[in-house]
């Protein structure tokens, strides 16, 4: 399953990635030594999405679609990406602070259907086992 | 006939058009554009083409002068130059602004951009308007650079002065341009210099002039407002604390308190991290963005439509610009 995040990680010029689900990372290019990174990543990620959700801050017109769905973190050169899916599911993606920040940016916002459905799946097949 | 070729980089308004201007013979063309939002008005004009000069060293020989325009987001044209029309440059020249608040930012950041460039060639770094701020020293440069292992000469200039920007050229082809008497291109710079002392209003070099000169700092927070998409600021000191906004909605502020503790935390917890930024996005909602520094933050809400890296490299310019807030 992990081969969908190397190639994600090919197009969008990404380090590592990993999909996190009720706080445990169902699938994951991170090593052993970058688990630290990871864990921050996520539990900051999870952490402001919560808290802007309680804010409810709404910029425009559409109250219904305006919500935050993505963290950006820089620690010190790394560059973290987490993307809220659905299920309340967490997309995280490293790069590299001094890479083409905008084509990530870019190519994962439009893989976020691809990583909704890999999300579904998942729970699909928890339920049927 | 010979030609020796040096590049000029360095952040916008180092002094690179300056510099070239000065040692020219014939006229630099103008492509200094009256600066919009970009450098925050920071400056009147900036270089949105590149800068080209040339001065006769000799009957054999020529030096061709190369200037890059300093802002990002003409980056595509420091690419064609190293590959192009610098491609066989004797020597690199950085200029390093020294009324920047990171001077040392900008060293870090022309080293990584220039590297493959900089290995290849003769490379100094000249550090400009150090008479308008004096720290940091020449020392506190060397210092750096030992630290950094990188084995370049640094020089004081002021890029206004030929004679000054000569022996910075000379000093960089020196090598290479064994068939050049210095003394005899020096005289020639000297009269040149004393022609041009005082151009004829109506002149390019008199207009130019007029258009260059310098506006002073702004706080960081108007310089944010002058930007396009940013919807509203807000500037913090070294301890996070809020010192000034254009934001009157509380929620944002909480939101930026939220982002300025959770960084806190993360550094608190483990002292080898250093949280630069942190920001939340939505697809259909202005982004919230906080930018670091260790002696002062910045707090932007702009437009979604405005990239992460346009905004990157807005609250760069502008924490790099503004004001100085001092630790007290
Ligand atoms: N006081 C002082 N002013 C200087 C010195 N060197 C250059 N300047 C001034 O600083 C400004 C430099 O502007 P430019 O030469 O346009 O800078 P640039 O590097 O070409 O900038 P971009 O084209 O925006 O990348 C000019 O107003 C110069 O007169 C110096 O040593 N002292
Ligand atoms: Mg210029």
């Amino acid at each position: 399953m992990s081969q969908l995040l190397k190639k994600l990680e090919r197009m969008s010029g990404a380090k590592m990635s990993a999909i996190v689900m009720s706080g445990r990372p169902v699938v994951s290019t991170f090593n052993a030594e970058q688990q630290r990174l990871l864990e921050l990543s996520k539990t900051t990620c999870e952490q402001l999405l919560t808290d802007s959700e309680q804010l409810h801050i709404v910029t425009v017109e559409d109250e219904e679609t305006a919500s935050f769905d993505e963290v950006h973190m820089q620690v010190n050169s790394d560059y973290v990406f987490g993307l809220r899916l659905n299920q309340r599911a967490l997309f995280i993606s490293i790069a590299d602070s001094r890479s083409d920040l905008l084509k990530t940016q870019k190519t994962l916002r439009s893989a976020r259907r691809v990583l909704n459905k890999f999300v579904d799946s998942v729970i699909a097949q928890r339920k049927s086992s | 006939m010979k030609n020796y070729k040096v590049l000029f980089v360095g952040s916008p308004g180092s002094g690179k058009t300056t510099a070239i201007r000065s040692l020219s013979e014939i006229d630099v063309v103008d492509t200094d554009a009256n600066v919009s939002d970009a450098v925050i008005q920071r400056k009147r004009t900036t270089t949105v083409g590149m800068d080209y000069g040339r001065l006769q060293l000799n009957d054999n020989a020529t030096l061709q002068m190369y200037g890059t325009p300093g802002q990002e987001r003409f980056k595509f044209m420091w690419d064609l130059m190293m590959t192009d029309l610098a491609a066989d440059a004797n020597a690199l020249i950085l200029l390093v602004d020294n009324t920047r608040n990171y001077p040392f930012k900008d060293i870090d950041f022309y080293l990584s951009e220039f590297w493959d460039y900089i290995v290849q060639r003769h490379f100094v770094i000249a550090v400009t308007r150090s008479d308008l701020d004096d720290s940091p020293s020449e020392a506190d440069y060397l210092n750096r650079m030992k630290e950094k292992g990188i084995f370049a000469p640094v020089t004081f200039i002021d890029a206004r002065k030929s004679m000054h920007v000569l022996d910075l050229v000379a000093s960089a082809i020196r090598h290479d341009a064994n068939d050049v008497d210095w003394s005899d291109v020096s005289y020639k710079v000297a009269m040149q210099e004393f022609e041009r002392r005082n151009p004829e209003p109506g002149s390019a070099q008199f207009e130019w002039l007029l258009r260059t000169k310098d506006v002073p700092k702004i706080s960081s927070t108007d310089a944010a407002m002058n930007v396009h998409g940013v919807l509203g600021a807000s500037q913090f000191d070294s301890a996070g604390k809020m010192i000034g906004t254009t934001i009157g909605n509380p929620d944002y502020h909480q939101l930026f308190d939220r982002l300025q503790t959770t960084a806190q935390q993360i550094e608190a917890n483990d002292t080898e991290l250093v949280v630069k930024s942190l920001s939340l996005h939505g697809s259909n909602q202005d982004s919230v963005s906080l930018f670091r520094e260790h002696d002062q933050g910045l707090g932007l809400v702009s437009k979604p439509n405005l990239s992460v890296t346009q905004v990157r490299n807005q609250a760069d310019d502008i924490m790099q610009w503004s004001e100085h807030v001092s630790v007290t």
